[in-house]
């Protein structure tokens, strides 16, 4: 016999992935990518766009974010490659100060509060739109090991490059949303 | 303006980035006395210590969040000739009429730029001249 709860957690379910569909999906890739390259150039001064599908990236800094949304959880995922973290630390701490053994706390700090204004303007997306997200604190990890930003279980993967005015365009970021 | 070097300014931000970026905009604007705290809690106790003028404080923090620390201070009638100004990531309305509506009269969301800073800070200078 199926209980009633069983029955209401699989009524919003159903109700959560009829929201997520294709549509609702590609405007939320659009906020992901506004939010993302607004907040840098607000922040940094620094101006990147979307590209692409990234190369897998061997040093990095990863934050996490996880949206509370009933009985189902979004996850944020932001990929930072080192040596653009490297540029944007260089920008804001003085000369020498961002060396081998700072590098990983400033890094992750740095990683974790640019996810937090980024995930703050998704959730106000979000809740508009007839969600009810509760967001954690973000926080980040170092990872040295090569990693495809593209994988089965990603509902949204953005990219990002150097804008031109920092003439490279080399792969710096990369954002990827799941549901679980 | 007056002399802005004798208001003492508490700053509480658990990221050393937004401690960094919002104290060289308060130094731009002409504070020059200026401590941090990281949480709720140590800015809470710091303000047991030492009086201060002005806290700017963030939100969504670890141990004790920029609310919880603003209404224990209330509760404990510490607020008064004080200003309090929220610097936070918080985008939706409705939570920044939650803070409002605690009583925190003064909201920048984050990322703040130079501007904000300027009037938000001009009007807090402002309102302790009136109660001067």
């Amino acid at each position: 016999m199926v209980s009633k709860t069983s029955l209401i957690r699989e009524g919003l379910s159903v109700l959560l992935n009829s929201k997520l569909n294709d549509d609702f999906l590609n405007k939320l890739k659009v906020v992901i990518n506004d939010s993302t390259i607004e907040s840098l150039d607000q922040i940094f001064g620094y101006k990147i766009e979307t590209s692409r599908a990234c190369e897998k990236y061997d040093n990095s800094i990863v934050a996490f974010v996880t949206f509370w949304e009933g009985i189902e959880t979004f996850k944020f995922c932001f990929v930072f490659q080192n040596a653009f973290l490297q540029e944007l630390l260089n920008q804001i701490y003085p000369e020498g100060s961002v060396t081998k053994d700072t590098f990983e706390e400033l890094g992750k700090d740095t990683a974790c509060e640019i996810v937090n204004i980024i995930c703050n303007k998704i959730k106000a997306f979000l809740n508009k739109n007839g969600f009810y997200s509760i967001m954690n604190l973000p926080y980040a990890e170092v990872q040295n090991a090569a990693v495809n930003s593209l994988s089965n279980d990603v509902a949204i993967n953005a990219n990002f490059s150097a804008g031109l005015s920092n003439e490279s365009s080399n792969s710096v970021m990369y954002v990827n949303f799941s549901v679980e | 303006m007056e002399n802005l070097e004798n208001y003492k300014v508490l700053l509480i931000d658990d990221h050393q980035l937004s401690r960094k970026l919002l104290s060289k905009q308060l130094e731009l604007f002409g504070f020059s006395n200026i401590d941090f705290c990281m949480n709720g809690q140590e800015g809470y106790e710091q303000m047991q210590r030492q009086s201060y003028d002005i806290v700017v404080f963030d939100w969504a923090m670890p141990v004790m969040s920029g609310l919880e620390f603003f209404k224990k201070l209330r509760e404990n009638n510490h607020t008064d000739k004080k200003a309090f100004v929220m610097v936070s990531a918080e985008a939706q309305p409705q939570k920044i009429l939650e803070a409002i509506e605690c009583g925190i009269s003064n909201y920048i969301t984050k990322p703040a730029d130079q501007a904000q800073i300027n009037q938000k800070m001009t009007d807090v200078i402002q309102w302790f001249q009136k109660q001067a």
